[in-house]
């Protein structure tokens, strides 16, 4: 029933790859997020926000995506994780043969389409920062997820769970981690950091349920 | 019965290789099914579906050999005319059922998207009464071992809600609770088997054209003593008088501790009714619980109710029934184990009721996308002082069944 997601926070200081505005040195940080049994973590949200909002608050500049595109293929919303700035937007996509649903019923955004084969929605806005799930009326098995975010730098972790974030400035951060995984009612983990600094590896834990493997066969009873 | 098994599996074979290439959906269409071939080396008490009182699908009358049978060739058709509106029908191919083609199950689902927390949709047709927490695949067979429990055979074998079910949802952000009720009729008979033959374990839920067996030692009550008999059936789905049933039903699903789910179900037969066939009043309560630990799932179901009749002249015959199974599965890549434990009783001050215990384990493996691989031990251990009337039979006997399934699936 729980598992716990470790987060190694490597923080690779005076990584002078590029400048943010104003000709700040700039730094990066890599993170390696596994389950307990330590597989790499697909799909989890890596947000930093600066403790100094004078760097870059949410009215600041953001290196975090405006727009995103969620397919549907092969009853599947491709990708699983988006992550988007408050008041940006995502366009839904059928790519399947069949016809599909999207909706939402989440308190910061409700919405609903029906996509025909290859057909696209207009793209939906969203202006307030929280999670929106994502479900197909007609797939029940569809789910998604969209991050809208405050954060000025914001990443999903590829397959292999390793997340990079580059181009971030001198100065004290929060990284925050939040995994669809993570139990219901549990504070994602938050870890600070202040750049440019020595190499640190730090770990956290906190409880997450996988889901129920899908099995191939199910039937709709 | 060999030429005729190896004819029926070149048949099945056929329907197979026909349907397996065939593509998966096409629009708002889709057709799945699989078929399921078998090795067994069946129980050697005659067993409920020859009229005898074993309670294993496969059955020998004490010459127990390894055969080959077909477990089923199942093929299922969905469509979603529009977005609302899903509708599922399931035919069944075997050769233990009395026509060539049977119907699993055919219904429809409406239900309107919702952007709020409450979601409403209503199903009618002929379904199976939403109980079991271990049939969930197509041809409403389980993921983790080829035989039901107890609870679910029954089910299977002689429950089918020909009505309508109305529902509602409602979906937090981390409890989902959904509440539902139904209306239906055609399965007044529905406690007969349970009451003639007890509780049985097997994975050939009876068809909507079909009929079930009841055993040799019934049917001879009904001719005078020493006279021949042959087999006697009942219709299961018959309306007897004018009486809808009814069922209410609750789940709480919550993702970090699982579901639960309960269920009361009341047929509303008259049990002194009767046409062609008996109405039995057959009344119950359900519960189930899953939950899973990583890649360890456990599943709990228990049923306690009661199935009456009154014969004119004879008064009221009332069979109280109880089972109950745990089920702990791992999966692991491709491979799944299973194993689960039934306990099971009735009782009927004129038969004397039964009670007993099976244990079953299943290992499975599935390589390929279309191709799966079951082996499968059950042990029942059963006491039932009726048998004495069988051929003065054993009260008690163990059953031992071992089968391996192949089910290639399109």
């Amino acid at each position: 029933m729980r598992q716990f997601l470790g987060v190694r926070v490597f923080a690779a200081g005076a990584l002078l790859l590029e400048t943010l505005g104003g000709g700040a040195q700039a730094a990066s940080v890599s993170l390696t997020i596994t389950d307990s049994d330590g597989h790499a973590l697909a799909d989890a949200v890596v947000s930093v926000m600066p403790v100094n909002k004078t760097i870059s608050g949410p009215d600041g500049p953001s290196a975090t995506p405006i727009a995103a595109i969620i397919d549907q293929r092969n009853e599947t919303f491709i990708p699983y994780v988006v992550t988007i700035r408050r008041g940006g937007s995502v366009t839904f996509r059928n790519s399947d043969k069949t016809r599909h649903h999207v909706y939402s019923f989440a308190p910061i955004k409700q919405f609903e389409y029906v996509l025909k084969p290859t057909e696209s929605s207009p793209p939906v806005v969203f202006d307030k920062p929280g999670i929106v799930v994502l479900g197909c009326n007609i797939h029940d098995q569809m789910i998604a997820y969209v991050d809208v975010t405050d954060a000025p730098w914001v990443t999903v972790t590829p397959a292999s769970g390793v997340a990079h974030i580059d181009g971030l400035p001198s100065g004290d951060f929060v990284i925050t981690i939040w995994h669809p995984f993570i139990r219901p009612g549990v504070t994602p983990p938050t870890r600070k950091v202040s750049l440019p600094t020595q190499d640190s590896t730090t770990a956290v834990a906190v409880a997450i349920n996988p889901p129920h493997p899908r099995d191939d066969d199910s039937g709709a009873y | 019965m060999g030429a005729t098994i190896f004819h029926r599996l070149l048949v099945a074979c056929l329907v197979a290789r026909l349907l397996v290439p065939s593509p998966a959906a096409a629009g708002d269409y889709k057709i799945s099914g699989y078929t399921d071939f078998r090795l067994v080396y069946p129980s050697d008490t005659e067993g409920f579906l020859g009229g005898g009182l074993g309670k294993a699908r496969w059955a020998s009358n004490g010459q127990a050999t390894i055969r080959p049978e077909l477990g089923a060739v199942l093929l299922r058709g969905d469509a979603t005319p529009f977005p609302a509106l899903h509708a599922v029908v399931e035919l069944r191919y075997d050769t233990q059922q009395k026509t060539v083609l049977d119907i699993l199950d055919a219904f429809a689902r409406y239900r309107p998207v919702s952007v709020t927390r409450w979601r409403w949709g209503i199903k009618a047709g002929a379904f199976f009464p939403p109980i079991s927490l271990e049939n969930s695949d197509i041809g409403w067979v389980s993921p983790w071992t080829l035989t039901p429990s107890a609870i679910n055979s029954w089910v299977g074998d002689e429950l089918r809600i020909i009505g309508s079910e109305a529902g509602v949802e409602w979906r937090g952000d981390v409890d989902h609770i959904n509440l539902a009720g139904a209306l239906f009729a055609w399965n007044q008979p529905a406690g007969v088997a349970i009451a003639d033959r007890g509780w049985v374990l097997d994975d050939h839920p009876v068809g909507l054209l079909d009929h079930v067996r009841r055993p040799d030692a019934v049917a001879a009550t009904f001719v005078p003593p020493g006279q021949d008999y042959g087999p006697l059936y009942t219709d299961e789905f018959h309306q007897v008088d004018g009486n809808p049933g009814w069922y209410l039903t609750a789940n709480w699903d919550r993702p970090d501790y699982g579901r639960l789910t309960a269920l009361y179900y009341d047929n509303n037969a008259d049990p002194a009714a009767h046409d062609s066939v008996a109405a039995w009043r057959t009344k119950f309560w359900s519960a189930g619980a899953q939950t899973q630990a990583s890649n360890v799932t456990l599943i709990a179901q228990g049923m306690t109710g009661s199935t009456a009749i009154e014969p004119a002249g004879v008064g009221m015959i009332t069979t109280d029934f109880r089972s109950a199974f745990l089920l702990i599965g791992w999966q692991r890549d491709n491979w799944r184990y299973a194993l689960r434990g039934d306990l099971f009783s009735t009782s009927n001050s004129r038969s004397g009721g039964e009670h007993g215990h099976a244990v079953t384990a299943a290992i499975s493996w599935k390589p390929y996308r279309w191709l799966r691989l079951t082996s499968e031990l059950m042990k029942i251990d059963s006491w039932r002082p009726q048998r004495q009337l069988d051929d003065n039979g054993p009260k008690r006997i163990g059953e031992t069944q071992f089968q391996v399934a192949a089910k290639l699936s399109f």
